[in-house]
């Protein structure tokens, strides 16, 4: 079930009545059966992946919240944990490898074979993907760690902890949420509140906005070209990458957004997920803003784990190219992936071995390091910079990367621009459309950088209850100290922007929006590119 | 309670585009839908009501039955609720509605391309979008064939049923955009829509592919085997059962395929084997697939015929159910219907096998041609020639004396043309190249029909096609 099918807002409206029609009791078991009647609704059997994940690891917390209480001595008490930990891990991971990577493996393996010329057949293995295995999993595994470094207790309500798994607006696609962010909010039953319901329908207004005016739109041209990039030269190239770009961007972003705001009405926060990635200034930065649950769970879970910053130098870079090795293997199964993580792991160590010299090179020229100009600079080069691996992470194929690269070399001899870009599946109004898409979009980010509009904190307290604060500064990091957490998150600068106009500009770009959002539901039938992971 | 209110209202404003447009799109479908859709309203306005008129034979089917048979051809009593890209599922829930509304005829065409007995087609782009059937019966299809209707499953199929039910614009916007590229062509979807669906009225039913286009290839088609789905075979039973429990005759029948069409014996076992199924079971069905391949000529594309294979093939079917249609003449309404396809013709052959037999009379000018060589080359030696005027070489081509009254006025090259009792004339300009220029005229309906003109080559005769 796509947030942009008509199941889905059939779905989602009847999820929400009944929620908020039946006694808190019970409310949060109705939000599971929704929850895995959505999933169902995908693929009915593959329901039991999903619950085995869970099994495996609400199992896995229970022992070793046992373990700890028990009167063992702390030596046996680590080596247990340590034991159940490996446990939980290697059946999860197991799971996410035989339904992701075995056929992966296998071809990867026969060719390596071949090149030592030893032939063999290998064995045909029929699987499907499972949507939103790699978020799901990765999920539950971060429960399983939170629990071995006590940040969080193990909940003993298997349905409670079922729901934080399987939580509809996020399960296929993201944020990976934490134990300690929505597994507490899920200690209380959402309320019904006016606000709360309000701002989560525009936001998911502003999700379908991203989706269909912008993301969809992008995709017919870059599918044309990427589809059959032998094709296409020159600035066609350079167009559909730059438009692949805008498009995962959007495209992704709109899913978090679609969920934050369904989780929202619901009266659960939701992570955020993006923090104006394209802003960057440099690629660490980009880490920082660009699918925030998965950077941090890959910090927290891996990179800090194999040593992080701590162990020299030599060691971190070896730590960097790992962690981003393993985020390029986590998006897909093919070379095109892995070859795009380990790019940004390059990237990185370059711009680390680079800091020394650009720090002196600005003091030697005492430009102001917050410069405009400067920092324009800096957020188109680390633009180019993302935007050349995005190539990888679109091609069909590594031979199609190198073809990209070489074509878009290929400056002559093409149609003139106007007439050549109307050739690439987007006609006069769906160009109109998609400049307009993308002047709003640019514009909300300028606003939301400027930290234009009122912005509100959302504060978790240690029994999981959920306030809202004014505060003047606002970060997008998450605490998560053990105590209570704080998530400061700005609930979308837009929104409260338009909230504070006038009536009648309000409901004007209101409705603006919803006119365009209509008049792009002739792109059907797009999937949201994160399904795939 | 106050504060839910407050917020029904404000997600009711702010989506007032939406519902607006919802709005709009129920209310002003003729101008955006396509001329399939536009003409799904008429088969709807005949089976869920009552009609006036008895008909003692209807024709179920797909786009194949649509285009295939021709009521102004078989009988006056016949009509034709076959409708485009559908399945023998439609066609049980277009007779059930019909059954439930008039009485119940004497016999019942059947006839559906074997895609239809495998997949569903266009339930959802057309059925459902044109509203053809009402919610319990939707509601019947989707519950009873819900793997036909979704891959996603029943919630999936219920979910786009409630959003075409309520115009729900994600439904709608590629039909509504592309009613808009057509405006700014210059095509008006609401004239086109209108057209075919007085087109439809005229032929009783029939709106598919009524024309003389002709399908051209070089590719043979091989058709190696054919199956039917088991819930398409159901419903074809339950249309059995329906009829029988009405006594009406069931005439199972296959279009002719065109003349690049390879049946392998495979093929043709099949066929006998699926169709004989339900002969075998019900007295009331027969089935006899005599006509099966037609010369491309007669088709306007590779699985329909044009007005001329149409033609053949509803003469085929009058000619076999004479118990039936007995000897009967053309009614008025079978003469206009008949006038539309005539006025189509680019053939002079075809106009002359059109006119066969129907009270016409043909009015041949006569520039410096042949009209004896004329007669001879396409017309019936039985039929009469008359001079039809003293001044102008003029003639009248007829079966008998009995034709309507006319005035020929002479008027610089042209004359005027008028039927006694017709309020209006016919201009008719001749044309300059040697060789007769054709007028028809309906006898029974006393109106001058078209205008034709054929070259004349001297010793090759006349061309093959009208100018």
């Amino acid at each position: 079930m796509l947030f942009n099918s008509t199941e889905f807002l059939l779905f989602f409206p009847i999820c929400v009545l009944i929620y908020f029609v039946f006694p808190k009791k019970i409310r949060n078991y109705w939000l599971l059966i929704c929850s895995y009647f959505y999933y169902m609704c995908w693929n009915p059997k593959y329901i039991f992946l999903l619950m085995a994940s869970t099994v495996i690891t609400y199992a896995s917390g229970l022992t070793m919240e046992w373990v700890k209480n028990s009167d063992k001595d702390e030596k046996s008490k680590t080596k247990l944990k340590n034991w159940i930990v490996a446990i939980s891990f290697v059946s999860n991971i197991g799971i996410l490898f035989y339904f992701k990577y075995i056929n992966f493996a296998i071809e990867t393996w026969t060719r390596i074979m071949a090149k030592l010329g030893v032939t063999i057949t290998p064995p045909a293995v029929d699987v499907i993907l499972p949507v939103g295995i790699s978020f799901y999993i990765f999920q539950a595994l971060s429960y399983t760690m939170d629990v071995y470094r006590d940040e969080i207790y193990a909940e003993k309500n298997i349905l409670r902890y079922a729901l934080f798994v399987s939580f509809f607006p996020q399960l296929v696609a993201g944020p990976i949420e934490r134990s300690k962010h929505l597994l507490k909010q899920l200690a209380k039953p959402g309320e019904f509140n006016y606000d709360n319901v309000r701002s989560g329908l525009l936001t998911m207004l502003w999700g379908y906005f991203l989706k269909l005016v912008i993301a969809d739109r992008c995709a017919i041209l870059v599918d044309t070209v990427y589809n059959n990039v032998s094709a296409y030269f020159g600035y066609q190239i350079i167009v559909a990458s730059i438009l692949f770009a805008l498009q995962i961007y959007c495209d992704f972003m709109s899913y978090s957004t679609i969920a934050k705001g369904a989780a929202r009405v619901l009266g659960y926060e939701l992570m955020e997920n993006f923090d104006l990635p394209y802003f960057a200034t440099s690629i660490k930065d980009f880490w920082r803003r660009w699918h925030i649950s998965l950077s941090s769970w890959l910090r927290d879970y891996l990179y800090i784990p194999l040593g992080g910053n701590r162990k020299g130098r030599i060691r971190k870079y070896i730590n960097i190219i790992i962690t981003f090795f393993v985020s390029g293997l986590w998006h897909g199964a093919a070379f095109t992936f892995i070859i795009w993580g380990l790019l940004h792991g390059i990237y990185q160590i370059i711009e680390d071995l680079l800091k020394p010299y650009t720090d002196k090179l600005l003091a030697k020229t005492k430009l102001n390091p917050k410069n405009a100009a400067l920092m324009v600079l800096k957020i188109i080069v680390t633009f180019i910079l993302v935007d050349i691996a995005w190539v990888f992470f679109r091609a069909n194929s590594l031979g199609e990367a190198k073809a990209a690269f070489r074509n878009a070399m290929q400056l002559g001899g093409l149609p003139p621009i106007k007439e050549g870009l109307f050739n690439l599946g987007l006609d006069q109004r769906n160009w109109i459309m998609l400049g307009l898409g993308l002047a709003i979009l640019f514009v909300s980010s300028v606003m939301r950088a400027n930290k234009v509009g009122k912005v509100a904190a959302t504060v978790i307290n240690a029994d999981g209850k959920v306030t809202t604060a004014d505060t003047a500064d606002v970060t997008s990091s998450v605490a998560g100290t053990g105590r209570d957490t704080v998530e400061l998150s700005k609930q979308g600068a837009l929104v409260n922007w338009i909230s504070a106009r006038f009536f009648i500009i309000r409901y004007a770009l209101y409705w603006g929006c919803l006119i365009m959002i209509i008049f792009s539901m002739d792109i059907t039938g797009q999937e949201f590119i994160y399904f795939q992971f | 309670m106050k504060k839910i209110i407050k917020l029904v209202g404000k997600c009711l404003l702010v989506s007032f585009p939406l519902w607006a447009l919802a709005f709009l799109l129920s209310r002003y479908q003729m101008y955006y839908v396509s001329p399939e859709i536009a003409c799904l309203d008429l088969n709807k306005s005949i089976t869920s009501t009552h009609q006036d008129k008895y008909y003692k034979a209807i024709v179920l089917g797909d786009s194949t039955a649509n285009a295939a048979f021709m009521p102004e051809v078989i009988s006056d009593s016949m009509i034709n609720l076959s409708m485009l890209g559908t399945g023998p599922i439609e066609g049980y829930y277009t007779l059930k509605e019909y059954l439930e509304n008039n009485k119940a005829p004497e016999a019942c065409y059947v006839c559906y391309y074997d895609s239809h007995y495998h997949l569903l087609g266009v339930y959802w782009d057309e059925i459902v979008a044109g509203h053809r059937f009402n919610v319990g019966t939707n509601l019947d299809i989707i519950k009873n064939a819900t793997e036909e209707t979704s891959d996603k499953g029943l919630f999936a199929a219920l979910s786009d049923f409630v959003a075409y039910q309520l115009y729900f614009p994600s439904k709608y916007t590629t039909t509504v955009l592309a009613a808009v590229a057509d405006r700014k062509e210059g095509i008006s979807r609401f004239d086109k829509n209108e057209a075919a669906l007085a087109q439809a009225k005229l032929h009783n039913g029939r709106y598919a592919y009524i024309g003389n286009q002709i399908f051209e290839t070089v590719q043979m088609r091989e058709y190696p085997e054919m199956a039917g789905k088991p819930i398409y075979i159901d419903y074809m039973c339950k249309i059995i059962e329906l009829c029988q429990a009405n006594n009406i005759e069931v005439y199972l029948e296959k279009a002719p395929m065109p003349d690049n069409s390879i049946l392998t014996e495979q093929y043709i076992s099949d066929i006998n084997s699926f169709y004989s199924y339900f002969t075998e079971r019900y007295d009331n069905a027969s089935f006899d697939w005599d006509d099966k391949i037609y010369e491309s000529k007669y088709f306007a594309e590779e699985s329909h015929l044009n007005n001329d294979g149409a033609y053949r093939f509803s003469t085929h079917i009058k000619e076999k159910n004479k118990k039936l249609f007995g000897e009967e003449g053309y009614s008025p309404e079978q003469m206009a219907s008949l006038d539309d396809t005539i006025a189509m013709e680019n053939r002079p052959e075809d106009l002359f096998l059109f006119i066969d037999q129907k009270d016409y009379s043909i009015f041949i000018y006569d520039n410096d041609a042949d009209v004896d060589r004329l007669v001879t080359q396409f017309g019936d030696s039985k039929y009469k020639i008359t001079k039809a005027s003293d001044e102008l070489p003029i003639y009248r081509y007829s079966k008998n004396d009995e034709t309507s009254d006319y005035e020929i006025t002479p008027d610089s090259n042209s004359v005027t043309f008028k039927i006694a009792g017709a309020d209006d004339y016919t201009r008719w300009t001749f044309p300059e190249r040697m060789g007769v220029s054709l007028l028809v005229v309906d006898n029974v309906n006393n109106k001058a029909v078209t205008i034709k003109n054929i070259e004349y080559y001297c010793e090759d005769g006349y061309s093959q096609w009208f100018y």
